[in-house]
């Protein structure tokens, strides 16, 4: 209530109450309930309305948490209150003398002898460090350093997991100052803030607890759990990524001489310790290592311990993802995937481990774009795809190991060299089988967890089968008919409100590309699911993609999708103006308005007035109501989406039309276009798509009309800055420049000179 | 929290099918729209070679 009262100068005597609640009574539950609402007032609202007041709530609230205060319950309570308001009292927090009281009563609320009290205050630690980093020198020197390395071997979990979260926030937050260091410098600037180097100079002390606490594993940790072995885990993690190199000399040890261990504990923590620091140093430092601990590792996938194996294979999984050129394929790939797949065999958590290696091996290997004639992976392939589909039978998706299986099957493919293909092919006749089973099945659900269990196959089906669909391209087109088969018996089963229709339609999408303008010999089949995703106004995700499937088949039908048109347009229509449909449709529209006229060329022209019209209501959006600063993100993306879709109905309209020898017709809206593009330049937030499609656009233009009739616009201030940025900021990617050049040659001068 | 082990397994969430597919039509428009752009350009030096 304060958070809505407070804003508008209502309530005004709540605070004043509150304060006297915490200064004057004896009650102490009073005050504990006292204390908490008042750092929930502190954390919802903005410091500038209870600016007056935060010198006596800060006083009210440190008062509690100070050693003095005998009921430690309370002083809890004001430490969560301290802890909530540490936003709101930052113009305290910069004054010297508040500042250093804050952190006295903190770091004593640390030594304090109640546990809860001590969890609280390290809590309020990591979040200072968070926030308040740049001031966080002194304290470090001076307390800070000695406490969390104390509170890290507490014997009490619940102070262990704050403390080592301390050194995770430190890392976090000078990996970020890194990261503007590096900024700063390809720029030539200097970075506003310095990092202290705080995790390098506790090295030499933290390395140690951390490496022991890695031993301190729950023996049937469940995944979702939170211990302070992982805790240890994700933060020696990040110290490797801060200081590089440095960490590599003392983990070293502790690797090898745990990792033969008789306990498993010491050779999941020699492993886990190997596998965190593989990201950070140089990868010089790290090869004649891993080289050496590749056939250890693998060796060590038959472990009699699951944690060990678990973790091994993750760091498999590393090595492949971070460190591929230690993978000697005619030295470690053989034993390596032979590891792999029989990991396959072996529990969820590990079979999902196991799945992770092999996708990082396959993105490394493999090539998404036009396939290899043959490639590292192609002799194990078959096995591989063998194996996992044998994974998939498993009954159960416990650790979403069948998921992940899936997932990796639809990887592999992705990466799959020429060679691979007749696997392909049959894999795709089992995928096809599979998903008719589950048709089959569709009547003998029972209960809503089968129902979501049963949706969620069809969909690693349906996306398994996306992935063949693309990577087969033309060579999928003699199964086309069974794939259109299956997926039509799929829409008419599939219930309204699964993700199936989504992954389904997904399919659809790529059998397009592959079939082309024969995808007409589904349309009508086809057609009765698409206008029903389209008014499914409730399901915006699944109605989005169906807007995206129109653009598809009049990509693959060009003019011969023009009996269709008038249907697409009336529905596209309908949905813009639907006041239920989720607005992040509607840049999608926008931009299938352009595929639509690509298509259909001259046609278009019975479509040109209302869609110009649409087009231009749509230029009117704004993310400022005029007076705030941008401040709604969500806003800002949503009219930069916008923008982009309205420049790609542009693009393919005056494309179109040109194709169609219907240029002329675009005259009368001239004006319009270019005065988008004005505003639009003109605007701060605008995205390098954005700035690619207007020089497109400008192009495009420039070609339809070659014998200068717009001349005029073309001497509009933004399309001459806007094309000297697309020739001169090297940070835009090759394709833009390359859409700049084209812009320029294309009889620019010519439409601006004559 | 989760685990670091939990933190690094790759499962593609719908929401990334999705944007992937997104990705996938932007590509296509643009290789359209580009193969557009490219045959205008050389459609002039065709004309002059005759």
């Amino acid at each position: 209530i304060a958070a809505i009262e407070l804003p508008t100068g209502q309530w005004t005597d709540l605070m004043k109450t509150l304060l006297e609640n915490v200064t004057t009574t004896d009650n102490s539950q009073l005050k504990i309930a006292t204390l908490t609402a008042i750092g929930f007032v502190c954390e919802s609202i903005d410091s500038d309305i209870l600016a007056a007041q935060s010198g006596a709530i800060l006083t009210a609230v440190v008062s509690g948490a100070r050693k003095e205060e005998p009921n430690q319950e309370v002083r809890k309570a004001a430490i969560d209150a301290l802890y909530n308001s540490l936003e709101f009292i930052r113009e305290n927090f910069d004054r010297e003398g508040e500042r250093n009281y804050i952190m006295q009563v903190v770091c004593e609320a640390t030594q304090s002898a109640d546990v809860n009290v001590q969890v609280a205050a390290f809590e309020c630690l990591v979040r200072i460090m968070q926030i308040y980093y740049d001031k966080m020198r002194f304290y470090m020197e001076k307390a800070l350093f000695g406490l969390t390395v104390l509170g890290m071997k507490h014997e009490d979990e619940r102070v262990a997991l704050q403390a080592v979260e301390f050194w995770s926030t430190v890392c976090d937050e000078e990996l970020e100052l890194m990261g503007e260091a590096a900024e700063a410098q390809e720029t030539g600037e200097q970075p506003e803030r310095l990092s202290h180097n705080f995790a390098k100079a506790a090295l030499p002390e933290i390395l140690p607890v951390l490496l022991w606490l890695l031993t301190k594993q729950e023996e049937e940790a469940d995944e979702d759990d939170w211990n302070v072995a992982m805790a240890a885990g994700t933060c020696l993690a990040l110290l490797a990524q801060c200081v590089e190199d440095a960490v590599v000399a003392p983990v070293i040890p502790f690797v090898e001489n745990h990792i033969r261990n008789n306990d498993w504990r010491f050779r999941e923590a020699a492993v886990m310790a190997f596998g965190s620091i593989l990201e950070g140093p140089e990868h010089k430092l790290l090869a004649n290592l891993v080289n050496q601990a590749l056939p250890v590792l693998i060796d060590m996938m038959r472990d009699p311990s699951p944690q060990v194996k678990d973790t091994t294979a993750w760091t498999l999984g590393r090595v492949s993802e971070l460190l591929i050129e230690c993978i000697k394929p005619d030295v470690h790939l053989h034993p390596l995937i032979t590891a792999l797949v029989y990991g396959l065999k072996d529990s969820p958590r590990i079979v999902s481990n196991c799945c992770w290696a092999l996708m990082s091996l396959s993105d490394q290997f493999g090539s998404k774009e036009t396939p290899q004639p043959t490639y590292h992976l192609s002799t194990y392939f078959e096995g591989i795809i063998t194996a996992l589909l044998e994974t998939t039978e498993r009954s159960s998706n416990e650790s979403n190991s069948r998921t992940s299986a899936y997932e990796c099957i639809s990887i592999l493919v992705q990466g799959a060299a020429l060679d691979c293909f007749p696997t392909i092919q049959k894999l795709t006749f089992t995928i096809l089988d599979r998903l008719d089973a589950t048709i089959s099945a569709q009547n003998q659900i029972v209960g809503s967890d089968e129902r979501l269990a049963h949706s969620e196959l069809q969909s690693n089906l349906c996306s398994v089968l996306t992935s063949i669909i693309r990577k087969l391209r033309t060579e999928v087109v003699p199964f086309a008919d069974r794939i259109m088969t299956t997926l039509l018996s799929l829409f008419q089963t599939a219930t309204k409100h699964s993700t199936t229709l989504e992954d389904g339609f997904l399919a659809v999408g790529a059998i397009t590309t592959a079939v082309e303008g024969d995808f007409l010999r589904y349309l009508e089949a086809f057609a009765p699911f698409l206008y029903g995703a389209l008014s499914n106004h409730e399901e915006y995700q699944l109605c989005s993609i169906a807007v995206g499937l129109i653009g598809d088949i009049c990509r693959a039908l060009q003019e011969q999708s023009l009996p269709y048109c008038d249907t697409f347009m009336n529905v596209l229509l309908q949905n813009l103006q639907s006041p239920v449909l989720n607005r992040n449709v509607k840049p999608a529209i926008l931009s299938c308005f352009g595929d639509i006229a690509l298509a259909i060329s001259g046609r278009f022209e019975v479509y040109l007035e209302i869609v110009m019209l649409v087009l231009a209501q749509a230029s009117n959006m704004r993310a400022t109501d005029g007076v705030n600063l941008m401040t709604n993100y969500d806003m800002i993306d949503y009219v930069i989406a916008l923008r982009e879709g309205i420049l790609e109905a542009y693009v393919g309209i005056v494309q179109g039309l040109k194709t169609g020898e219907k240029a002329e017709l675009l005259m009368r809206y001239i004006d319009q276009i270019f005065n988008f593009m004005n505003m639009t330049w003109n605007d701060q937030e605008k995205t390098e798509i954005i700035i690619r499609s207007m020089i497109g656009l400008i192009g495009d233009l420039a070609e339809a009309f070659p014998n200068g009739q717009i001349k005029q616009w073309f001497q509009y201030d933004c399309v001459t800055q806007v094309l000297r940025e697309g020739r001169s900021n090297r940070n835009l990617p090759a394709g833009t420049r390359e859409v700049t050049r084209w812009a320029k040659e294309v009889g620019f001068v010519e439409a601006t000179a004559v | 929290k989760a685990s670091p082990l939990q933190l690094k397994k790759r499962e593609e969430t719908q929401e990334e099918r999705r944007a992937r597919a997104l990705e996938d039509q932007k590509k296509r428009r643009r290789d359209l729209t580009s193969h557009a752009r490219n045959l205008a350009l050389f459609k002039p030096s065709e004309i002059s070679s005759d």
